[in-house]
Order: structure tokens, then C-alpha cells, then sequence
């Protein structure tokens, strides 16, 4: 099977921790990298995060970290994660190091040395990215399409207003250079991933699934916290654009333009997405609007088992 | 049921809300026109004018704004006017020598914590009346508007046209701590009410009749209910399914003027809400409330 090759750019996070999970276990998948960014905590522990993370799936991924700060304002953290980006489970140490190299300079090199079109799979902050496309415009051409966790078409929860999303609203200009780029972009916002959930009753199931599902239980415990009493279960946001590389078909998108939102008071930040064709500009976006819901837990609970089974194996 | 202003830009679906405010017979003090999606305030007062005698109201009619308070998308034009149903002729019921904020005050004075406002266009003139009469605010009952959208919009790609309007004026509304309903375009567009579900007994008086003949508009969006929306919610609010939420008005933006920007989703935030905005509607029950008029009306007429 020829596989996928991808590059993720991630701030572990829960949600980024099991976009790893399910990353790492499919045999569709040709993970070449992972870079690390700045935002559901500073890069320092996100990278750190990332690096535990490996250890526990048991792989080995070239990591390279990026920055935490954004290109023109200030850097904001998010609090869901707790105070490690990655509260909840117990993790072990790394196993693994970082790469002596910046996340944009291992985004670049993958990309060169690649034969083949490389598909970006951010599910932080678009810092990375947009760094790495204004530093290296004549390797556009070798990304095939930007996957990515974030935006909102209709509501958001971040931002003044909320109606942004956390991952675009951070460094809202970097999210503006990423979809003004020309490379295809596939976005899962908060419409697709806020319906990508786990119910509170279901987490302990993957508990019968190893080492690698006891410790997405443990993810979900913690991550489904403040969502209890508000919403029908855990939102998988991140893992959303990994699921959407490995079977496109439990998604529902439409092509439109999204613009992001560079000076409203309430709504910069925001995904502003022309669903009526007003603005008269050609779709830039593939914008992800439903899930079948089931169908992706059974992913989460396949890539569980696939780590199961390996462990059974050693 | 509280007595009511209505406040409006004379089109065809405020005609509708008003054919429905007369045959619900809706207790209405005043009427004030907002005049920005018209060259002349006067001449839109008169036309409301025109619609009222012809569904049957009898009410003083107060001219108010002619643009917007600070700045807004001109839609003048673009807005489907019932222009032509005016003869020019300046009508009775129109004191043209009153503004509508004074008008309004008076009236409120009078009736202190009984009057609804309801507003089917841009929020200008009350937000003029909360700057001229602070007071106002202990006053009024409450505030039922049909503007905004909660997804996208039909002026731009998010707002709505009366908010993108005058949407300084949404915004000092949206501030004034006064009780607001907010019953959102997008709510009346995902009604989906059709042919089959409505018959064109809708067209039972003359001049709603001649409008769409005149504008030529398909039937289906003859039944996009819209502004009347405003109105039924004011005589029963049972098939309307609110929920309070925090509105903020995009003031700024290039590209988002006018949004009414809401969390749907889980908010980790606390701030306190300052609208009932409606959510959803039992297309059924609702289908009911207006067959019930219009059948009683087209069996008055024949």
C-alpha cells in the first residue's frame, strides 16, 4: 500500500496527543515528521509532551521544536490542558531527543528530500507553517494540502467574540498567510470537531485496549472536564485531520473562501468563511462540516488495539 | 399582551409583520420609520403610511433616522422596497412634525414598564431615543428585534442587513442592559416554510398581494416569514425556543461589520448574557398561529 507521506505540526494537548495516536498506528500513514509549536503551552513543554508521547506509542519520529511566539502579537496558552499542556496521565520520560534543528528547518528539509508531495498536518498554531512558507516559498509546490485542526464557519469559543477557534485566533496573521499560501487547504474547525466526540461513558472502553488505551483514557478523563454538563461528550478536535487522511469518506466538506479576520474587535482571529460566494473569490478551503461520529471512535478504538497488539507481541 | 411601537423600513416583509400586527390586533401606540435604506425619511413615512391604512392600522406614524448614527453598509436599492405601492402623496397618520425618539419617549413616559418595542429594521432610531432619553431604559418593557444571523449573513458574508446597516446602532442597543429578544435571519431562513405548507391565501389583501406581483418574487421566497417573525413572537412566544446568550456587534472589522457574534457552542468564559435570542422555531405551531389568521381574514373577505 503506497502510504501518505505527512508531516504534523502539533502542540501536545490532549487532543494533539491522540492525533498522534491514531497518526502513528495506521498503516496509510508515512509520518516523516514531527514538528513542534507554541500554544496550548509553550513550545518547551509541548515539545516535551511530544517526545513522552513517542515513548509511549513506542516510536521513533524525527522532532524538531519551533516557537511559541507569534509573528506580531503576543503569545497566549491555553488553560484545558492543564499546567503541563498534557495534565491527566502519567508519562513517562523521553526516550527520544529533539533534532539540533528548528521545526522550520526539519518542515523544510523533510519537504525537499521528499520524492513525493508532502501533506501537512497542523493541529496547533500556525506559526511553524507560516514561517516555514514565507522562509521557503519555493517549496510550496512540494506541499500537496494542509490538513488542519482549526477555524470555525459558524461559532467559535476563543477569541473576545467567540467566534473564533484557539488555533487560528493565536497568531491570527500567521493563520492569514497559511490560507492565502494557494496549497489546498482542508479545514477541520469547531463545526466537525465539536461533534467529534467521545461520550463521558464511553472513555473507560479504551481502557481494554493496552498500555496505549489506558492512556487515552486518561486523556479523555482529564480533557473532559470542563466540558461535562456542557457538551455530549470529549471533543477529538485534533485528530479529526488525521482521520480525515485516512478515510476522507466519514467526512462531509464543501469548497469555499475563508478569510481570516485581521481587524474586528470582536472577531479578529476569526475564520470568516463566504458561504453565499458574495465576496467573489474562488474557494481556497475545503471546509470540514460533519462526521460520522461512530465510525471515528471505532478508529480510536482500532489504532488502541494496533498498539495492543504489538505490546503483546514484545 | 403589552401595548407596542413598531419600529421599521417599509418593505415587503415588514408589510407582512404589519398585516399580521393588524390582524392579531396587537395594540400599536406608534410606528417609527427608520429612514436609511430611503433617500427621504418623509416619503418612507408616508409609504408606511399607505401600507397601514391598507392592512388596517390606525396608528400615529413618526419619521426617525436618515442615517446611519456614525457609519454603515449603504443599502439603499438593495433592499426590496414596496416603494411602488406609494403614490407620493403624503398620507394621514404622519407627523412629520415629530421626530420618532420623541414620539417614543412620550409615549413610553405615559406607559411606563408596559410598552414593547418591537424593531423590524436597523436599530438606529432606538438607539438615537437610549442617547437623547437615558431614562428610557427603566421604561421600556422590552425590546423584540428581527436582525442578526448566527452562521452567515445577507449583507456581506457574516451580518445581517439591519445590523450591518447601522451596526454602531446594534451595538449601543446591544449595551443598554435593556430586556432584548433577538430573532435572527438565519432562525427565519432555516424556517423552510414552502408552497406546500402555506397557501397562497397568504396573498388575502391587496396589498401584499400587489407587492409580489410588482417584485415578481418566486413564491418560496414570498414565505420566507422574516421580519413578521417579530411580531407573532410578541402574541405568542410558545413556538419560539430561546436561549440567553451574550451578542457583541462586530464594529471594526473589513470584513465582519455588523456580525452578531455568539457563542453556540460550550463557553469556559463567564460573562453575564444580555439577550434572549431565538434559537429555533416550531415551524408546526407557528404554521398554525398565522393559518389561523389568514383563514379567519380570507373568510372575513369573502
Amino acid at each position: 500500500m503506497k502510504k501518505i507521506p505527512i508531516i504534523i505540526d502539533c502542540d501536545p494537548g490532549h487532543d494533539d496527543a491522540i492525533a498522534l495516536v491514531l497518526a502513528l498506528s495506521d498503516e496509510k500513514l508515512d509520518v516523516k515528521a514531527i514538528t513542534v509549536v507554541g500554544g496550548n503551552q509553550p513550545v518547551e513543554k509541548t515539545g516535551q509532551n511530544t517526545l513522552r508521547i513517542l515513548a509511549i506509542l513506542g516510536k521513533q519520529v524525527p522532532v524538531a521544536f519551533g516557537t511559541s511566539t507569534p509573528l506580531l502579537v503576543k503569545p497566549y496558552h491555553a488553560q484545558v490542558h492543564g499546567e503541563s499542556g498534557l495534565d491527566g496521565p502519567k508519562m513517562p520520560e523521553p526516550i527520544q531527543k529533539q533534532l539540533d534543528i528548528s521545526a522550520v528547518e526539519l518542515l523544510a528539509k523533510t519537504v525537499e528530500e521528499s520524492n513525493e508531495p508532502i501533506t501537512l498536518v497542523p493541529t496547533g498554531t500556525l506559526m511553524n507553517i507560516a514561517i516555514f512558507l514565507l522562509s521557503y516559498p519555493h517549496l510550496k509546490s512540494k506541499i500537496k494540502q494542509i490538513s488542519m485542526m482549526g477555524g470555525s464557519a459558524v461559532s467559535g469559543c476563543s477569541g473576545p467574540g467567540d467566534v473564533a477557534e484557539f488555533n487560528v485566533w493565536v497568531d491570527y496573521h500567521a493563520s492569514h498567510i497559511v490560507f492565502h499560501s494557494g496549497i489546498p487547504i482542508i479545514m477541520h474547525g469547531y463545526d466537525v470537531t465539536n461533534k467529534a466526540v467521545i461520550p463521558y461513558e464511553h472513555n473507560e472502553k479504551f481502557r481494554e485496549h493496552g498500555k496505549v488505551g489506558i492512556f487515552v483514557a486518561d486523556l479523555l478523563d482529564f480533557f473532559g472536564k470542563p466540558f461535562r454538563g456542557h457538551w455530549p461528550g470529549t471533543p477529538i478536535h485534533d485528530a479529526c485531520a488525521i482521520a480525515w487522511l485516512i478515510a476522507p469518506e466519514i467526512f462531509e466538506t464543501k469548497k469555499v473562501h475563508v478569510a481570516i479576520d485581521l481587524d474586528g474587535e470582536w472577531t479578529y482571529g476569526a475564520t470568516v468563511v463566504d458561504f453565499t460566494g458574495e465576496s467573489g473569490q474562488s474557494p481556497n478551503a475545503e471546509v470540514v462540516f460533519d462526521i460520522d461520529r461512530d465510525r471515528f471512535e471505532e478508529m480510536l478504538h482500532s489504532a488502541c488495539k494496533t498498539y495492543e497488539e504489538k505490546e503483546r507481541q514484545l | 399582551m403589552n401595548p407596542i411601537i413598531i419600529d421599521l423600513a417599509p418593505g415587503i416583509h415588514e408589510s407582512l409583520a404589519l398585516y399580521y400586527a393588524a390582524k392579531l390586533g396587537l395594540d400599536i401606540r406608534a410606528i417609527a420609520v427608520n429612514g436609511i435604506f430611503e433617500e427621504n425619511v418623509i416619503e418612507a413615512s408616508s409609504l408606511t403610511a399607505a401600507i397601514c391604512k391598507d392592512v388596517g392600522i390606525e396608528a400615529n406614524i413618526f419619521p426617525g433616522a436618515v442615517q446611519p448614527i456614525i457609519t454603515g453598509e449603504n443599502a439603499s436599492g438593495r433592499y426590496p422596497c414596496a416603494k411602488g405601492s406609494d403614490d407620493g402623496v403624503m398620507r394621514s397618520g404622519v407627523c412629520a412634525e415629530i421626530y420618532a425618539w420623541d414620539a417614543v419617549y412620550d409615549i413610553v413616559t405615559q406607559n411606563p414598564g408596559c410598552i414593547d418595542y418591537i424593531c423590524l429594521g436597523p436599530l438606529t432610531n432606538l438607539a438615537i431615543t437610549l442617547f437623547r432619553y437615558p431614562d428610557i431604559k427603566q421604561k421600556i418593557s422590552r425590546v423584540i428585534f428581527f436582525g442578526g444571523a448566527l452562521d452567515w449573513g445577507n449583507s456581506g458574508r457574516t451580518a445581517e442587513i439591519n445590523m450591518a446597516a447601522d451596526p454602531h446602532a446594534a451595538d449601543a442597543v446591544s449595551k443598554s442592559g435593556l430586556d432584548i429578544v433577538m430573532i435572527p435571519w438565519s432562525v427565519s431562513r432555516a424556517l423552510g416554510i414552502d408552497e406546500k405548507q402555506v397557501s397562497r391565501d397568504y396573498h388575502s389583501t391587496r396589498l401584499i398581494d400587489d407587492i409580489l406581483q410588482r417584485e415578481k418574487l418566486p413564491l418560496e421566497d414570498a414565505f420566507v416569514i422574516n421580519h413578521a417573525l417579530a411580531v407573532l413572537f410578541a402574541v405568542d412566544e410558545s413556538p419560539f425556543t430561546l436561549r440567553k446568550h451574550i451578542i457583541r456587534i462586530e464594529t471594526k472589522s473589513s470584513v465582519c461589520m455588523g456580525r452578531t457574534c455568539a457563542n453556540l457552542m460550550y463557553s469556559l468564559k463567564k460573562d453575564p448574557p444580555n439577550m434572549n435570542v431565538v434559537r429555533a422555531v416550531d415551524s408546526a405551531a407557528l404554521i398554525n398561529l398565522m393559518m389561523g389568521i389568514l383563514l379567519h381574514d380570507l373568510g372575513n373577505c369573502r
